[in-house]
């Protein structure tokens, strides 16, 4: 079983801290996620659910411990500057969309910057994959112009242009109104379905729900202890 | 707390419009009442100096003594060195087309509009040159001029513009260097910052003009003009820097986390992502540098240089026409402020266009 897992891990940590001057934000985080999984991080606001996705995406640095994700090893011990992973997608809580730049620009920037594609092969990508979350008919409309889950797909396809491994997502639907939600849990399992991992950040009960993942229960933190859907919310044991 | 009582007052006829906009509180009233009576008494006095009793047509002093109003007649009497200065009277035509490249440059931008920055910044460029070539001379069989010769309003505009052009490059790099992750950077940047910042603009202009020929040799000084040029734009820029790294401050961190999880490196995410967003939200607070940088000009002649207002100030001041000067200093106004109305009605399109996106 572990032999298994260490072939097709795609995020392994071990003994991962990160502090925000005195406070203990990461807490000896050991995780291992394979390929293709779904997990969510399940725990109240504060338990370090986002700072834990965003030291996964590498643009915040921990302090210590062994990050290797996506192939690419991260980190052994301290690390100063932002390095973020390649393979890895991220999906922020507000929309973090370029508010200079049309939609077909935000999805163009990364692959002209990062993967060095001309102009005009940066905009066949970008609007096939504006295409494939509804938004192409949006391509020239500037994110002030969109509504809160317009904004999302958008920022979905921005991440996808970058054909991640990894989709991490930020409490997804916390900025939308309840019947955009199932769009998103739509969305997320047609993902999965690619093969991609998904790890979400969420207290979203119908999302856990909807996407039945693997749980890892996070508090102060730390993970402290695994469940699924059944388990948990089954048990009647919140968090 | 009790809460005053709403009047409801009568909302059709001139005396509803009256009494909701000029007399709604007793203090309104009594304002009303004082701004009235100094318009009865100023008004038609103004209106007789300046229009009733005013001269206009004249071609010597003794038509104006003669009367009790304005005299106007002593602009267009003075106007070639009220506008050029000392710049040679048979090239002052090629001042004239310079003028109006500048006045073009501003149509072009205003049609352009900030969506097309790089088309607008090259324009520019372009009409510097264009401006410069005109000036000077030295080509296509244009007499040269030297720059101690320049004056009036091409010589205003042209320190302007240059102030500006070289200065905002200056002050995002200012700005960029004051963030920067390597401390020498940083420090020099911050340091350059506060002391120019903390000197009065005469100090730096004395200078520019005075002191730095004694310290350059002068096979390495580029001549007045520039090194004050130089001195203008540095000190813009301090000012300008300042704003910008205000404007970084203000863009919201998600966009930079947002750009390095797409695996941008901070480089490309302050030059593609923040700089931008920081300049738009900027444009009033630049605006306002920018004009401050324009009356900046009229400092020019205490290191010698004759600017707009000094040779329209030269242009009467040993001629009979001396006592005139209330209409002249009115006239410069006057310009000063046309100009000024320019650059806001431009950051009224700059702001228009950038709310759009």
């Amino acid at each position: 079983m572990a032999e298994a897992a260490a072939v097709t891990a795609v995020i392994s940590l071990a003994g991962v801290n990160k502090w925000f001057a005195d406070f203990h934000v990461l807490r000896d985080i050991d995780l291992v996620v394979t390929r293709g999984e779904r997990v969510v991080f399940w725990g109240p606001s504060g338990s370090g659910k986002t700072t834990l996705l965003r030291a996964l995406a590498g643009i915040e640095p921990v302090q210590s411990g062994t990050m290797v994700i996506a192939g690419t090893m991260k980190a052994v011990g301290a690390l100063a500057a932002p390095a973020p992973t390649p393979g890895v997608g991220m999906v922020f809580q507000s929309s973090a969309l370029f508010l200079n730049l049309c939609v077909l620009d935000n999805l163009t920037i990364g692959l002209r910057h990062v993967r060095k594609l001309s102009k005009g092969e940066a905009e066949v990508v970008a609007l096939d994959n504006l295409a494939r979350m509804q938004m192409a008919t949006f391509a020239s409309r500037y994110p002030g112009q969109l509504s809160g889950g317009q904004q999302q797909r958008v920022e979905i396809a921005r991440a996808l242009c970058m054909d991640p491994q990894i989709m991490l997502f930020d409490e997804p639907t916390a900025a939308l109104d309840p019947e955009l939600k199932h769009e998103v849990f739509e969305t997320l399992l047609r993902l999965a379905d690619e093969g991609r991992t998904i790890v979400v950040a969420t207290h979203e009960e119908a999302l856990v729900h909807a996407l039945a993942p693997r749980m890892v229960l996070m508090a102060d933190g730390a993970i402290v202890g695994e469940s699924d859907v059944k388990r948990h919310f089954v048990s009647g044991v919140v968090q | 707390m009790k809460l005053p009582a709403v009047r409801v007052a009568p909302r059709v006829g001139a005396i509803g419009w009256l009494r909701r906009h000029v007399i709604a509180t007793p203090l309104d009233a009594v304002l009303a009442s004082l701004i009235v009576a100094l318009a009865i008494y100023a008004v038609p006095s103004i209106v007789r100096w300046a229009i009733i009793d005013s001269v206009v047509l004249a071609v010597t002093p003794g038509a104006c003594a003669a009367s009790a109003g304005a005299c106007w007649a002593v602009i267009h009497t003075h106007i070639r060195v009220i506008l050029f200065g000392l710049y040679p009277y048979a090239e002052q035509w090629r001042a004239g087309i310079a003028l109006l490249v500048v006045a073009v440059a501003l149509a072009a931008t205003f049609v352009l509009g900030v969506r097309r920055l790089r088309a607008v910044i090259s324009l520019w460029v372009a009409a510097a040159i264009a401006f410069v070539v005109l000036m000077a001379g030295g080509v296509f069989g244009l007499r040269p001029v030297p720059t101690d010769t320049w004056g009036g309003l091409p010589l205003s505009i042209f320190v302007f513009i240059a102030t500006v052009l070289i200065g905002f490059p200056l002050a995002i790099a200012l700005a960029l260097g004051r963030g920067s992750q390597l401390p020498a950077v940083r420090v020099v940047c911050t340091g350059a910052i506060e002391i120019v910042r903390a000197l009065p603009i005469l100090t730096i202009l004395f200078c520019a003009a005075i002191v730095l020929p004694l310290a350059l040799p002068g096979w390495l000084d580029p001549g007045k003009i520039w090194r004050v040029i130089a001195a203008l734009a540095f000190f813009y820029a301090c000012f300008q820097a300042e704003i910008i790294r205000g404007g970084l401050q203000g863009v919201p961190p998600g966009q930079r986390l947002a750009a390095l999880s797409l695996g941008m490196t901070l480089r490309q995410t302050r030059l593609a992502i923040e700089l931008p967003q920081a300049l738009r939200y900027t444009v009033p607070a630049t605006i306002n540098q920018i004009v401050v940088a324009l009356k900046d000009t009229s400092m020019l002649l205490v290191v010698g240089l004759f600017d707009f207002l000094a040779s329209a100030n030269t242009a009467i001041s040993k001629d009979e026409w001396a006592r005139y000067f209330a209409e002249l200093y009115l006239f410069v106004a006057f310009v000063f402020l046309v100009l000024a109305s320019v650059l806001t009605a431009m950051e009224r399109r700059f702001v228009g266009s950038a709310e759009r996106g």
